[in-house]
């Protein structure tokens, strides 16, 4: 199948910075990727390629099988034909919610404009907010709009530049559901740009990371989570302990006893262990070689306790919100599953 | 490469690489070096004095006219410090009959063009006038009244038309101070007096400063209301040496010295708001409870702001109307009217000339700049801009060096000198900011996301150009040439010494006969200025006001 998106070596510098270096990629039609990276990655810069926005150093775009940016070739973004959410929305304050949908419509009858702005409104639930102008309508109100809009033509492809970023904690998580519903209901590519790892893995159904203008590792969230490709990856996605080790094949010997691996390796290595990978138990029998709880961290929901190991390494652990666990009792632990580990 | 279309001209959508940065540059620096040049070989005059002009205008008037122009400065900035700053407070904090009404009619007397209030006060309190004779028909031929034709007096009368630049500065910096900096003053034992001396009046400095700085550029500017009141400065000496004696030479030294009077007043605004960012983070929308003002208190607040508002504002347009109706009972029919009519045909045309020619200016360095972005843009859109600060002897005198300089160049006499384009060039240096600023901040509203979105969503430059940049662009547009419209009325120093032979204004008209005391037939064309100039203080006051 041809892919929607194909990336191929892209560069591109702003004066002396590499702000995106040799990224290749290719995204299957009706995927939704998200651009995951710290601020200056390069992620922005990507989408706004893909975009048309920015042109490329070198490297090939090619959108849905049609070569977009290459040495001899470049269409302009209004001939892309990609819907695009802005971060500030870029709402037109002068023209309705209705009429701001419209806008992207061109070369249709009135009437027809009319009804798919209509359907479109309804589609992000806001049938009978047509009427408004962007400054009556809330934060929440105004990105449904311009989600509306940047769908309203049926672009071969969507793009999302961090939409969430100006909305608060409640009515992000919303959001993010909703725009997921509307995404897969018209069955659309996507290509969304967030620096939130948790609204990353939560929504995507492909995350690509990106770290000082290269792609790092591109998978289902899954993978990218429990096998990052190196250790900024794996902390980036989330809260990790690292535990010294020497592999040995398959297996792994550590401070948390003998671990299977999911790579094979041999030698001196470091592994990734996610604190929820653990499970703790109080321990009845106190030996000196049992680690011990050095500090909790409650939120209710659940919590992170600290444990010291016996080699003097320190480990969080996440388990619900129990209270047999105190400071400095003994615990007994146990790691589920598999573990990744990194050459030293 | 790319197919380069439209992406030159349209680089606001990308990334400007750095030479199309610099090609966006070279109509701003154009039009920067055209506003810039005249004020720059004003100030080359400045640095080469001619010694035996300066000993000449030393040994008679030169004294007097620094002293005065210091005077008239000092008590313009004290006089409008004081009021604008104590009615926006009242206003602001407290709660009294008409409130609302006041708060925004105190700013009419914006509207009300200096020299015409300099001749209504001379009109109503001078010796021979209404208040005098009735003063002295009550307390006796030799009771004591304050000579009007003085400095006090003309200090006076500028401070009541130009208080309304403190007055609405200082109102909005105290709206912004929001509850919560005044409530946790009054949480840690200030009283309201302690906290708004202590809290309120210093935050607000900033506003202040700049409010008052604006008054004084406005006094330092003005010829005819010291004229009238027999007190001369610097700019009167400007226009006296340059119509009576027309000796240009004096007069552009005489300029050149305003010139430094004018840019250390800058300087002053520059340290007087120095370290000054106060930026309200949060504690906005919501201000403290007014206090209810009761007893005599709350009569005091209605006489004070009705006494200010009636000299500003109800005495001099009441007096016009009444000259006015007086003066259309008495005339010969049929002679009148057609002089009037060509006098605001003729200003009518000037001022609209004047202020298209500004906005399109004023857009043009706007987008340049917007597209080049930068420090250079920066620099070049402040020395464009400078004019407002100048006073208007000071912009003639430089359009004319830098006039006469091009006529020797080219060799043609006197063309340019004595010409149109000499007025409206001085038009243009001067009132450039007043436009620039409207035109630039609606350019702001048009963000590029707005313009990448449309691009998006397959419009090309046309529609984009109609459907997004024109309807956001023109309200500033409009509001830029309202602006220069009503300033280039009311403009005199500037008219008075670059107009053409025989061309008047209805400025120059209505000063000339009230400079012989024909106050009825000033009247007319006074109240017609007046009434265009509400034209923009309505508009501020519809904005300003509470919501």
């Amino acid at each position: 199948m041809t892919p929607a998106i194909n990336m191929n070596h892209i560069h591109k510098t702003f004066g002396s910075v590499q702000a995106v270096n040799d990224v290749s990629f290719n995204i299957e039609p009706g995927t939704l990727l998200v651009l995951l990276g710290a601020s200056g990655c390069g992620k922005t810069t990507t989408l706004r390629l893909i975009a048309g926005l920015e042109t490329p150093d070198s490297g090939e775009i090619s959108i849905n099988g049609v070569t977009v940016s290459s040495r001899d070739r470049f269409v302009q973004p209004e001939d892309r034909r990609l819907g695009m959410v802005f971060q500030d929305y870029a709402l037109f304050p002068h023209l309705t919610a209705a009429a701001n949908i419209e806008f992207a419509l061109n070369g249709v009858t009135v009437r027809e404009r009319q009804a798919r702005s209509r359907d479109m409104l309804e589609l992000v639930g806001l049938e009978s907010m047509g009427n408004r102008y962007p400054h009556q309508l809330s934060g929440g109100e105004q990105q449904r709009i311009a989600l509306a809009r940047a769908l309203a033509a049926s672009p071969g492809v969507v793009l999302l530049d961090e939409p969430f970023s100006n909305l608060d904690a409640a009515l992000r998580k919303e959001m993010r559901e909703e725009v997921r519903r509307i995404l897969r209901q018209t069955g659309m590519t996507a290509v969304f740009v967030t620096h939130d790892q948790e609204e990353a893995l939560s929504l995507g159904d492909q995350i690509a990371v990106m770290r000082g203008g290269k792609l790092q590792q591109i998978g289902a969230p899954q993978d990218v989570y429990l096998r990052p490709v190196n250790r900024e990856v794996a902390a980036f996605l989330g809260e990790a302990n690292f535990v010294q080790g020497i592999a040995s094949g398959g297996q792994v010997e550590c401070a948390l006893g003998r671990l299977p691996l999911w790579v094979p390796r041999n030698g001196p290595v470091e592994i990734l262990v996610r604190p929820e990978q653990i499970k703790l138990e109080a321990s009845t029998s106190k030996s000196a070689n049992s680690p011990c709880i050095e500090h909790i961290r409650y939120f209710g929901h659940d919590q992170i306790v600290t444990l010291a190991l016996p080699g003097g390494e320190s480990l969080d652990c996440r388990t619900w919100a129990r209270l047999d666990l105190k400071v400095g009792t003994p615990v007994k632990l146990d790691v589920h599953g598999p573990v990744i580990a990194y050459g030293k | 490469m790319a197919p380069l279309t439209w992406r030159g001209t349209w680089s606001v959508l990308s990334r400007p690489r750095s030479n199309q940065r610099y090609t966006a540059l070279i109509l701003p620096v154009v039009i920067a070096a055209l506003v810039g040049v005249p004020l720059l070989l004003l100030l080359g005059e400045l640095l080469t004095p001619s010694f035996e002009v300066w000993e000449q205008l030393w040994a008679t008037t030169l004294p007097r006219m620094i002293g005065n122009t210091l005077f008239l400065l000092v008590a313009v900035g004290l006089g409008t410090s004081g009021i604008g700053v104590s009615l926006a407070w009242l206003v602001t904090a407290y709660d009294f009959p008409l409130r609302r009404i006041f708060d925004r009619a105190l700013l009419l007397p914006l509207a009300v063009p200096s020299f015409v209030m300099g001749f209504v006060f001379m009109a109503t309190f001078d010796y021979a006038g209404p208040v005098q004779t009735a003063w002295r028909e009550w307390f006796g031929r030799d009771a004591f009244f304050p000579d009007i034709r003085s400095g006090p007096g003309a200090a006076l009368v500028l401070t009541l038309v130009l208080y309304p630049y403190v007055y609405l500065l200082a109102r909005a910096a105290f709206r912004e101070q929001g509850a919560t900096t005044f409530e946790a003053a009054r949480m840690m034992g200030c009283s309201r007096r302690e906290a708004f001396f202590r809290l309120v009046l210093p935050m607000a400095r900033p506003s202040i400063v700049a409010g008052a700085t604006l008054a004084m550029m406005e006094a330092m500017t003005d010829f005819a209301t010291v004229r009238f009141f027999s007190f001369p400065t610097l700019s009167e000496g400007v226009v006296r040496v340059w119509e009576g004696r027309m000796d240009r030479a004096a007069a552009t030294e005489l300029a050149s010295l305003l010139l430094f009077f004018a840019l250390a007043l800058i300087l002053l605004e520059r340290l007087g708001r120095r370290g000054a960012r106060y930026d309200q983070q949060g504690g906005r929308g919501r201000r403290p409870l007014r206090v209810v003002l009761t007893g005599l208190s709350r009569w005091g607040a209605v006489l004070v702001c009705g006494i200010v508002l009636g000299l500003a504002f109800v005495l001099p347009v009441g007096q016009l109307i009444a000259w006015t109706l007086a003066e259309i009972d008495g005339h010969i029919p049929g002679t009148w009217e057609l002089v009037y009519g060509q006098y605001i045909v003729t200003t009518v045309g000037l001022a609209a000339g004047a202020a298209i020619i500004t906005v399109i200016l004023s857009l043009v360095l706007a987008q340049g700049a917007r597209m080049a972005q930068g420090r250079a843009s920066r620099v070049i859109v402040k020395l464009a801009t400078q004019g407002y600060a100048m006073p208007g002897a000071v912009v003639a005198a430089g359009v004319l060096l830098s006039l006469s300089a091009i006529d020797r160049i080219l060799g043609l006499g006197l063309i340019l000198t004595g010409s149109l384009v000499g007025l409206l060039y001085a038009y243009v240096v001067r009132f450039m900011a007043v436009s620039y600023n409207s035109v630039e901040s609606s350019l702001v509203k048009v963000k590029p996301s707005m313009e990448q979105a449309a691009r998006i969503m397959g419009a090309g430059p046309l529609k984009i150009l109609r459907r997004v940049h024109a309807p956001l662009v023109t309200q500033g547009l409009a509001a830029g040439a309202i602006l220069v419209f009503v300033d280039v009325m009311k403009e005199l120093p500037a008219t008075m010494l670059l107009r053409p032979f025989g061309m008047d204004t209805l400025g120059i008209w209505s000063y000339m006969l009230a400079s012989e005391a024909f106050y009825q037939a000033a009247a007319l064309p006074a109240l017609t200025i007046l009434a265009a100039g509400l034209i923009p203080v309505l508009i501020l006051m519809r904005v300003g006001g509470e919501r």
